[in-house]
């Protein structure tokens, strides 16, 4: 388990930033060899243009030049094996974001899942707030005896409860002119009271409560 | 990009690279700290170390590269 399932989302945030700026760096590094290339190509155009130019009689300018040419060519074959190497780190790049890419799938699962599991307990820690301990009752807990409805519990009554074993009652379309609810808690009295029910001491310790209803 | 700077290019990669390690560090560290599970923890970390293990060979190399430049860029000005 984790803590906070945000650092997921956080996470993957990180993942899709560096995903995003990997191919940027590459991008950028390739064109700044590539402008090196170009460059030292333009220089040694030049220079053997250069060369061209002087006469045979200046042995030492034309020595010069040539050294230089020499020289340049080597840069060159250099900035060409740079690109080389690069153009490797490229291929290796799009490994990283293919992985890259997966873990930000992952996590944004994790996340997800998390959230949802969250939003379940939620919603099952606000049922529980407006329900008690009691099951929501249902037409399957209700028995119609006579013009009775009998419902039966051992678990805490609300309001919103006792609002929804009316609305079940009535939405049976079933005839009848009285709730009964079985084995109340003296703890639920007041909101019996206020729901309209009486109540009624069936046995020692043991009570009902009862409504009309229309 | 100005003709000569090559090298501070690249250094300009390393950077951001750095930066976006230092990032990843940071997350793990999070999640590692925050995550009980250690057999989900021990997963989580490989994957991590591959990621980080790519981006550090990534760095690698531009640092390699940098050094490279920057020698031509010295030789590139010699011959001026």
């Amino acid at each position: 388990m984790i803590n906070d399932i945000r650092l997921f989302g956080a996470f993957a945030e990180t993942l899709n930033l560096i995903r995003q700026q990997l191919p940027t760096i590459i991008n950028e590094s390739k064109s700044c060899l590539d402008q090196l290339h170009r460059d030292v190509e333009v220089e040694l155009k030049e220079s053997s243009g250069q060369l061209k130019k002087i006469s045979k009689e200046n042995h030492e300018e034309d020595s010069r030049i040539r050294q230089k040419i020499m020289s340049l060519k080597t840069i060159l074959s250099s900035a060409e094996m740079f690109l080389i190497e690069h153009k490797n780190l490229e291929s290796k790049i799009m490994d990283t974001n293919s992985l890259i890419q997966k873990g930000e799938v992952i996590l944004r699962s994790f996340e997800e899942i998390g959230q949802t599991y969250l939003n379940l307990n939620k919603n099952n820690s606000s049922s529980t707030n407006s329900t008690g301990d009691l099951k929501i009752p249902s037409m399957n807990d209700i028995r119609l005896l006579g013009n009775t409805f009998h419902f039966s519990t051992k678990q805490r009554l609300n309001q919103f409860s006792l609002q929804k074993l009316e609305s079940e009652i009535k939405n049976s379309r079933q005839i009848g002119n009285k709730i009964s609810i079985d084995n109340v808690s003296q703890l639920d009295f007041d909101i019996l009271k206020k729901e309209g029910y009486s109540i009624q001491e069936i046995k020692p310790n043991e009570f009902s409560a009862y409504k009309k209803i229309d | 990009m100005k003709k000569g700077e090559y090298s501070a290019q690249i250094q300009h990669s390393i950077s951001t690279l750095n930066e976006l390690e230092k990032k990843l560090t940071n997350d793990i560290n999070n999640i590692s700290s925050n995550w009980k599970d250690q057999r989900k923890q021990e997963f989580f970390s490989k994957y991590i170390r591959k990621i980080q293990e790519q981006m550090n060979a990534c760095k690698q190399t531009h640092i390699i590269l940098q050094t490279k430049v920057s020698n031509i860029e010295r030789d590139l000005n010699r011959l001026k």
